[in-house]
């Protein structure tokens, strides 16, 4: 639309054009959801480049765009002032801005006050809490509905005044409206009346015109309708946005806007200023808390090494604590050893992980069991004096049991003091072409048609492609659609609560940061994410939930109840040869972290035989070393095909220990430094683009920087751009050292624990589900064939949950109730409590107990009662009765005698399986389709998976199975691995994007499939690359057969 | 046998097939618009052959075929075309019971006295529907319910019809089926009484009406007390001339219509169907009433030799409703008498016929901010719509007209409004708008426009 001129009308008296100062005090950013078009970072560079002298963020009833706009006022030097803005129906809109730190604090127990009096995402405002709470170091503008007089205005507005003497101004927003002159005599009416002083500002919603088509279509999302309906609702003009000067100038009273320069003068609140305080109570009274760091440590060090620990871990323990004293972290780390020391009473498994998680320091305080005697791990990463970050530390804990953590930090801290990190919920793409969509008023069915077809992970074709290969820029409006989703992308939703970030602070939160309520009941997040908490150097304390722990937990636990073996996953024997023999044939179903297709094609591959090497081939079947092409290098090296060199000593110091090849994220930024010559400070910008590459391209700018800083340094620009590649890779999942050692801690118990206990290890695993990639029919094939004898749910046997039992001399599984669908815990409980000692012998003995009808029917379904009535058919009549409403045909019941059923077919009973338990213990579908198809519908002849191994390499094969699982990883290119299942084992099948473009339709939403394709073998892995697919699910009578797909 | 089911399981499909030929070569489905999931509920021999069936998620069918045509289904036109259908056939059999949205029972006792032999009856269906074109699957059975089962299920005797077919609840379906019992055979086998007591009076129900209940199903059809047809034409009509000869053909039916009840049509309603265009409507009023062709045709000549379509005519429909006695009297509506006090409808009604429809007009406000947006015509006779923003003249121009504003005095203002950037009909612009006086001292409302530096008036205030 261009820059507006006035024409000659009554505010032309304005034109006086001179330099001016101007303060902007109303600007909405988009963390009022979906009422502004801006982010605070470009209100901010906006009001720079137009040449204000201070802006105020002030989001609805918020402070979370705050941190950034800090952020952005580092780089575009202007005074920003922190507000929030109030709306109430009847009296108008308020500003609040803090004046000072402590006012500050006030303006974040007002938000608090009124986000905690609604649900989450809304807020409650009552006028009278200007006046009654305590706002004296803030500032407040008033701009009054002034059409809507309330009888009790009058004495408000005395009071108000009153209470914010010197401090309030009645705001005046040009508008440019019809009304705007009556508005104006109102206002100037009220300033007369109340000798209340006026300031302009503009409430802005955009920092540049070019965003007026997304504010309109914000709008419509935000009224739930299409825009041809906004009608009224929509914004009349442009008008609300940061405006040039000279249109200020020509729009508002020279006295009001030189106002707002006095408001900003008023403010010296600066968010460096906000200073994190420990929880105190980490340290008893007597020690200062580096001595009570160092008592501990001493403490853990005899407990971890009870023959007294090495002298390099006492250097190396001592280093850190040096380090912790000097940079004032000691209460961080007491802080976490504390949680990690309740969840060692109450016996709940953990590991830590992060930069900081694997310091001697931390496996002496209990933190982690990484033990650093065994591996010589790269500790630069603990903690950075060049970078200046807070040490990261995350703790997972046994997914069953973190809430018991949780809801000690709240018991030990209190609520005022602890709650979790927001995680901001941002517009996706498929978020955003369904909203925008619905927004131009675009079909239903058009926005589900292209919904449906995008293949969003089809990185060759980008979504944009993809749409106008569709045909949607045909329709009048795909244009714009097309445009304005590429806009909306990444924009702010809504505040949801972070996994498990929590900030516990030394005293009230809502001082430092507003608390508002999450979703679930009880639980209270900050305004802000973790990238704020780590620009203002907050720490957070990271309380995350595995699910392997659990499982290991349970499975521990058997082990001592049954074997009289009593581990830890300190204690697990180390190094042992046979669990590493057994990972090298990739038998690693159910393993942490090395149990998916790629994984598992890695390790034969890899052949890890140590515990660095599991560590490495955690983080090497990664998007970072596999785009940045280093997979095959690394293997080369290590399998001594290609020798190992390195372009320099500075290199080699990085590289040596993964030979030569860079695989870790600190890795990458390391040799930015050493051979690019990247300041501390850059490697630490270069390390927080890489978080944030794909949305905002941030990595560009450093390709030059890197590149030509390595030429200057003599590397080879090949050298350089794989490096480039590589940092892209890691861009996206970030995988350091320190993170691998504490997953292959895991992958190497789960390992163990598989290789000596198996039936442990599956009940652990079956009774901690859902987690991992396999379904409970996928772990107990692999149970079988793994020869632990699996018996089968048994109304007279079973428990809840799986249990162990030996099976003819050889631990076995059998089969819970928690795998029957539809079943309630609670109806199963009262069935074991009351059930007889030697079982139930008739059925009516079981319909006595009155059990719900939906849980009779669940357990007959999955034949739990065959002990009883012999099959699930016989089971069900047994157990139907309708009471007495057909009297008349009681006494023809009784004369005739009760049914005799027909027992089910195999088929049939396995479709039943199926359904009401996910899996058969009976032969496999293949088997009895195989037997029973009628001769018209036969299997086509196939290969076996046990076959394929003995086949040669190229040979053409014709193979099928179940569909269990298809993933498309993110750096395959497109490239999809199905995994089928016959009756003998898993088939890799590999899917070439263009074959599996071409036949979509013929494996998407396959179950069974037949695939005719090119066997390829490298060394022990075995893949059968498709030509040609065909859909057979037509043949396999279940629906419940569960794919694993795309994870 | 006794009953007839005839199964019509992609009626609304055949007529838009039959109406654009073309389609039958891609695979076209009809689906639910209002589901979700959208679920296909009718699909030609194209789709089906890609794997594509009733009940499947419309999502699902798109990634079936790149090229497939979904449409929407349409339950009002359903359910015309059934009645139709119906009052086609009522010319050929007497006993006719729909069963909506799809399928009809004849019952052939009646049709006995003519046609000994029921197949006779069912060859004359089946030539009778070979002229429309649908696809029907028929068959016969001893009771309604049997013919229905068989006929939806494809079955040739009811022992193997799939418990699933069976007009029951769903849950009585999974009972059954989880007591191994598949078919009808396999339920017919067990004793009555035991099954009644296990399952339930509604299965021993549904067992006595498949088997023997012979009782009518349904309410009969009746002829409507109005005419009604729709026809597909033999080719696209683009002009009257190309219209005539099947609207001749209504116009006969119609005289049949009549004739056999000795009425007269005071009103004929005819309404064209275009592509991708509503259709549209026309109204022949005949004040005195007609019933032969020979009096219709002109009128209707009359009222459409001149009109221009907006696009090429597939299908046309005729409809009279407003039937009287022919010996009865009536009032001229022409010659109403001093006290006898019309109704606006009817006023407006003989309005448009003597100066034609898009002559009379209502006006509605709607909430908008670009003035132009803010009304819309509406059709004669509603006066609905919100109050006028303040500020704002009753008196707006067709066009805003361009002005020498040295020769007029601005006096409040500006309100800046933008013509929106999703107008379908204007490019998007700023103005600013003031009210102003003429050099006469009228007030009128002006505006200058930013895209075109131009000033122009837009409306009068009221004195």
């Amino acid at each position: 639309m261009g820059v507006l001129l006035l024409p000659a009308t009554a505010m032309v008296c304005a034109w006086v054009v001179r330099r001016m100062k101007y303060a902007e005090l109303y600007c909405l950013s988009h963390y009022s959801f979906l009422r502004s078009a801006s982010s605070p970072e470009e209100l901010v560079e906006a009001a720079y480049s137009l040449g204000y002298s201070a802006i105020a963020i002030t989001d609805e009833c918020s402070v979370a765009g705050m941190v950034k706009a800090w952020q952005a006022s580092k780089r575009y030097p202007i005074q920003l002032l922190v507000g929030s803005e109030f709306r109430h129906t009847e009296l108008g809109t308020f500003l609040v801005i803090a004046q000072t730190r402590q006012g500050y604090g006030q303006l974040c127990a007002l938000i608090t006050r009124c986000r905690r009096a609604a649900p989450k995402g809304e807020y409650q405002f009552m006028p009278e809490w200007l006046i009654s709470m305590g706002l004296s170091e803030c500032l407040l503008v008033w701009l009054p509905t002034l059409d809507k007089a309330s009888e009790k205005r009058p004495l408000f507005a005395e009071n108000l005044r009153q209470r914010f003497l010197g401090r309030s101004w009645l705001g005046y927003i040009r508008a440019f409206h019809a009304d705007d002159k009556s508005q104006l005599n109102n206002l100037v009416t009220m300033s007369h009346k109340y000798n209340w002083p006026l300031v302009s500002c503009s409430g802005a919603r955009l920092h540049t015109l070019d965003r007026v088509q997304l504010l309109d279509v914000l709008d419509a999302i935000r009224l739930g309708c299409v825009l041809d309906q906004l009608g009224m609702e929509a914004s009349r003009n442009a008008e609300l946005r940061l405006r040039t000067l000279e249109e200020l100038q020509q729009a508002h009273p020279l006295a009001w806007l030189q106002e707002t320069e006095k408001v900003a003068q008023l403010c010296t609140f600066d968010p460096a200023s906000l200073r994190y305080e420990y929880p105190a109570e980490v340290v008893p009274e007597g020690y200062s808390p580096d001595d009570w760091l160092r008592e501990l440590a001493r403490l853990g060090m005899q407990k971890r090494f009870p023959d007294g620990p090495p002298g390099s871990v006492v250097a190396q323990v001592e280093r850190e604590l040096q380090l912790v004293q000097e940079l004032k972290y000691a209460h961080f780390f007491l802080t976490i050893q504390d949680i990690v020391e309740f969840a060692r009473q109450q016996n709940i498994l953990h590991q830590g992980r992060g930069s900081a998680a694997n310091s001697a320091l931390c496996y002496c305080l209990g933190i982690t069991a990484v033990n650093p005697t065994q591996s010589d791990l790269l500790f630069e990463r603990f903690i950075s004096r060049e970078r200046n970050e807070p040490p990261d530390i995350d703790v997972d804990f046994e997914h069953e049991r973190r809430e018991e953590v949780i809801q000690y930090i709240y018991k030990k801290y209190g609520r005022e003091r602890a709650a979790l990190a927001a995680t901001v919920i941002t517009y996706r793409l498929r978020s955003a072409l369904r909203d925008v969509g619905k927004a131009l008023g675009l079909p239903e069915g058009l926005i589900s048609e292209v919904i449906t077809r995008l293949d969003r992970r089809d990185r060759e074709e980008g979504w944009e492609q993809q749409l106008t290969d569709l045909g949607v820029l045909k329709h009048p409006r795909g244009h714009y659609w097309m445009t304005l989703v590429s806009a909306l992308l990444g924009f702010p939703r809504h505040l949801s609560q972070h996994v498990g970030g929590f900030v516990i602070a030394a005293n009230a939160l809502h001082e430092l940061v507003p608390v508002e309520n999450a979703s679930m009941p009880d639980r209270t997040v900050i305004q802000w994410d973790k990238d704020d908490l780590e620009a203002l150097c907050l720490l957070k304390v990271d309380v995350l939930a595995l699910g392997m722990l659990t499982a290991i937990r349970k499975t521990l636990n058997l082990v001592q109840q049954h074997h009289g073996a009593t581990l830890s996953l300190a204690t697990i024997p180390q190094e042992d040869p046979a669990v590493y023999a057994m990972l090298q044939k990739a038998d690693s179903v159910g393993l942490f972290q090395i149990e998916s297709r790629a994984q598992m094609n890695m390790l034969p591959r890899l052949k890890p035989a140590t515990f660095y090497d599991l560590v490495v081939q955690i983080a090497i079947v990664r998007p970072g070393p596999i785009q940045g092409d280093m997979v095959h290098p690394y293997l080369q090296r290590r399998s001594g095909k290609d020798a190992i060199e390195y372009p320099s000593d500075a290199v080699q110091d990085v590289l040596k220990r993964t030979l030569g090849v860079p695989i870790f994220q600190e890795q990458v930024i390391k040799l930015a430094m050493v051979a690019a010559g990247f300041t501390g400070g850059e490697a630490d910008q270069l390390r927080r683009a890489m978080a944030s590459w794909r949305s905002k391209g941030q990595l560009e700018m450093f390709r030059h920087k890197l590149i030509d800083g390595m030429l200057e340094r003599g590397y080879s620009s090949e050298f350089a751009e794989r490096l480039f590649a590589q940092i892209c890779g890691f861009g996206e999942y970030g995988f350091p050292e320190s993170h691998a050692a504490s997953f292959a801690i895991l992958a190497y118990a789960s390992a163990w624990l598989k290789f000596h206990y198996p039936a442990a290890f599956y009940i652990g695993l079956l009774n901690s589900l859902p987690m991992g990639f396999y379904s409970p029919s996928q772990l107990i094939q692999d149970a079988k064939r793994h020869q632990v004898p699996i018996l089968a749910v048994c109304v007279n046997q079973s428990q809840w949950d799986h249990q162990w039992l030996e099976v003819d001399g050889v631990p076995g599984i059998r089969l819970g109730f928690r795998l029957v669908k539809g079943l309630q815990q609670v109806d199963i409980d009262r069935l074991i409590r009351l059930r007889p000692h030697s079982g139930f012998s008739v059925m009516d003995e079981l319909k006595a107990l009155a059990l719900p009808q939906s849980c009779m029917t669940a357990l007959a379904s999955a034949n739990a009662f065959a002990a009883l009535s012999g099959h699930r058919y016989q089971a069900r009549w047994d157990m139907t009765a309708l009471g007495t409403q057909l009297p008349l045909l009681a006494a023809a019941e009784a004369s005739q005698g009760d049914l005799q059923l027909e027992a089910p077919h195999p088929v049939e009973s396995m479709r039943e399986d199926y359904h009401a338990l996910g899996l058969t213990l009976g032969e496999h579908p293949i088997a009895l389709l195989c037997r029973y198809l009628p001769t018209d519908l036969q299997l086509p002849n196939h290969r076996k998976a046990e076959e394929l191994h003995q086949l040669r390499h190229g040979q053409i094969v014709t193979v099928l199975g179940v569909v269990t699982g298809k993933q498309r990883p993110g750096t395959s290119k497109g490239v999809t691995f199905l995994t089928l299942e016959d009756d003998t084992g898993n088939i890799n099948v590999v899917l070439w994007q263009d074959i599996g473009r071409k036949q979509r339709k013929q494996w998407l939403h396959a179950k069974l499939l037949l695939v005719r394709g090119t066997l390829e073998r490298t060394e022990d892995v075995v893949h059968v690359v498709a030509g040609r697919l065909q859909d057979l699910s037509d043949r396999l009578p279940v629906d419940r057969l569960k794919s694993r797909d795309f994870h | 046998m006794r009953w007839l089911y005839a199964h019509f399981p992609q009626l609304q499909l055949d007529r838009l097939l039959r109406m654009e030929q073309q389609l039958s070569q891609l695979p076209v489905v009809l689906y639910e618009e209002s589901g979700r999931p959208q679920r296909i509920v009718q699909a030609n021999s194209a789709a089906r052959a890609l794997g594509i069936s009733e009940h499947m998620a419309l999502p699902k069918a798109w990634l079936m075929t790149e090229n497939l045509r979904p449409l929407a289904w349409q339950a009002k036109a359903q359910a015309q075309e059934l009645q139709q259908l119906c009052a086609y056939l009522y010319r050929s059999f007497s006993d006719i019971y729909p069963d909506p949205p799809d399928g009809l029972w004849l019952n052939l006792q009646p049709m006995q006295r003519l046609h000994a032999d029921t197949e006779v009856s069912v060859q004359l269906l089946q030539q009778c529907l070979a002229k429309l074109a649908v696809m029907v699957r028929v068959k016969l059975a001893q009771t309604p319910l049997a013919a229905r089962a068989l006929a939806r299920a494809q079955c040739e005797n009811i022992g193997q019809l799939p418990v699933t077919s069976l007009p029951a609840e769903p849950v009585l379906h999974e009972r059954l089926q989880r007591l191994g019992m598949n078919t009808l055979a396999d339920v017919q086998r067990h004793p009555r009484a035991l099954l009644g007591r296990r399952l339930g009076e509604q299965l021993v129900s549904l067992l006595y009406a498949l088997e023997q209940n012979t009782q009518a199903p349904s309410a009969p059809f009746h002829p409507p007390s109005f005419f009604y047809q729709r026809t597909v034409l033999m080719a696209e009509a683009k002009s009257w001339q190309a219209l005539q000869f099947s609207l001749k053909r209504q116009l006969r039916e119609l005289e049949l219509y009549l004739e056999g009840r000795q009425q007269l049509t005071c009103q004929i309603q005819l309404r064209l169907y275009h592509r991708d265009h509503e259709p549209t409507s026309v109204i022949v009023g005949i004040p005195h009433g007609a019933w032969r062709v020979d009096e219709m045709m002109p009128l209707c000549q009359l009222k459409m030799a001149n009109q221009v379509w907006v696009a090429p005519v597939l299908e046309i429909s005729l409809s009279a409703r407003r039937l009287r006695a022919r010996e009865a009297e009536h009032r001229d509506l022409w010659q109403a008498g001093g006290q006898y006090q019309q109704p606006l409808s009817q006023v407006l009604n003989q309005l448009q016929l003597r100066l034609g429809e898009a002559e009379v007009m209502g006006l509605q406000t709607i909430s908008r901010w670009v003035p132009e947006d803010a009304w819309q015509r509406t059709s004669a006779g509603q006066v609905l719509g919100h109050a006028l923003p303040a500020a704002r003249p009753c008196w707006l121009l067709q066009q805003p007209q361009n002005i020498p504003i040295d020769l007029w005095s601005l006096e409040c203002g500006p309100e800046r409004l933008r013509i929106p950037w999703w107008s379908n009909t204007r490019e998007e612009s700023v103005r600013d708008y003031y009210h102003a006086r003429d050099q006469e001292g009228v007030l009128a409302w002006v505006f200058y426009c930013y895209q075109q530096q131009q000033w122009y008036v837009h409306g009068w205030f009221d004195a």
